[in-house]
């Protein structure tokens, strides 16, 4: 019972809010059919998978659970629900469409990648840790291993290659996005529902990528909070930009210019 | 042929295959840059054919490199059975946007595919064969 402590408890909250949230969005999806509803649903579905594996990995070592928690969280979560943002906001073309088929291409390479052909250290995983400071070797200036972690340290030619490109692909998008409108709003002084939606899917989506600034601050509690906050502005933002009045989209914005 | 033979004649197949199905895939790449971006055209009937033939070939690519694994050949990376599994899917995902898209025209889509396409051949290559 001593791993019970507050970061468990808020990533236990975290799973669950997530989890509600995943569902309303995805069903919102369902009865509506647009593809941004389905893309933010998936990653908060995501989230909840990867919030969920990190309370089973607090008990017990799990190389399926892992693999999910690395596979969502360093992965996924910010690459979806980028490609939501983006299917708001640019409409011409394919583009849209075009990125989600690179993304759901990467996703289903990577998932196998990640859970079969990636080999996990279980010695260095211990009970009640926070995953993020177990999940890579700990090297020092010179390249040497001063602590083994569960994946390598070296990034190249395995799937934490992929690491940073899908989270600057869907911090760019997501952060970008909210610039984005905002800009359209400013100009137009229209759809403020969808602007401050996008602000907020924005910093909810950022919240929890700051986790390891946040860990160098002293406190690794501070990271459970903000992904719990974070999943909180992610679906706050969704219910706002998709209860913005359909007839001010940005296409119209464009057109009437 | 006994199976010794015909797993060397399966990689010879295999390497001839990958080499083919990157010229292929940076050419169609290029053709689509200058129907779609510089004579702003759409994808035509012979074009479509041509991206169903290096879909097949991508497949038939896949289906060997199975058969090779099944024999007992390995390559030297276990990546690259990602890698081989993702050239068969990349342009079908592709496709399947430009044959359902409503806005016209949507040649951009096979620029998404070949370019993808490319990246994942050249990855597979660099990871299928020691030395």
């Amino acid at each position: 019972m001593e791993n019970i402590g507050l970061p468990l408890v808020l990533s236990f909250v975290s799973s669950v809010i997530t989890g509600i949230f995943s569902f309303i969005v995805l069903r919102r999806w369902w009865e509506k059919r647009r593809p941004h509803h389905l893309a933010w649903g998936l990653g908060l579905l995501f989230y909840f998978v990867g919030t969920l594996s990190q309370v089973i990995l607090s008990f017990i070592w799990s190389p399926l659970f892992f693999g999910l928690w690395y596979w969502t969280g360093a992965l996924m979560v910010a690459a979806w629900l980028g490609q939501g943002t983006l299917y708001l906001l640019i409409r011409r073309g394919n583009i849209a469409r075009n990125a989600q088929m690179a993304l759901v291409l990467v996703s289903i390479m990577t998932l196998p990648w990640t859970l079969f052909l990636t080999k996990f250290n279980e010695a260095a995983w211990k009970p009640g840790s926070d995953m993020t400071q177990l999940y890579r070797d700990e090297v020092d200036a010179d390249g040497n291993v001063v602590r083994e972690g569960i994946m390598p340290g070296k990034a190249s030619g395995t799937v934490r290659f992929f690491s940073p490109v899908m989270n600057t692909w869907g911090t760019v998008l997501l952060v970008g996005g909210a610039i984005y409108s905002a800009y359209i709003f400013r100009r137009k002084n229209i759809m403020r529902n969808r602007v401050v939606g996008n602000w907020l899917i924005a910093l909810g989506g950022l919240l929890p990528a700051m986790g390891g600034a946040l860990i160098r601050l002293g406190d690794p509690s501070f990271k459970y909070i903000a992904e719990l906050l974070g999943a909180i502005f992610i679906f706050w933002g969704f219910w706002l930009a998709t209860n913005a009045p359909e007839d001010e989209s940005p296409i119209h914005v464009e057109k009437a210019v | 042929m006994n199976l010794g033979n015909f797993l060397l004649f399966l990689i010879g197949a295999h390497h001839w295959v990958s080499r083919i199905g990157l010229g292929a895939a940076l050419i169609m790449f290029g053709i689509g840059v200058y129907i779609g971006l510089l004579r702003h055209g759409d994808v035509t009937r012979w074009y479509r054919k041509l991206v169903y033939g290096v879909a097949g070939l991508m497949v038939v690519q896949a289906l060997m490199g199975l058969a090779m694994y099944l024999i007992g050949g390995r390559p030297f990376e276990e990546v690259h059975l990602i890698y081989g599994f993702g050239a068969a899917l990349a342009l079908p995902f592709f496709i399947f946007v430009e044959v359902t898209a409503k806005k016209r025209p949507a040649m951009g889509s096979y620029l998404w595919g070949f370019g993808v396409l490319a990246g994942i051949l050249l990855r597979a290559m660099m990871t299928g064969a020691a030395g």
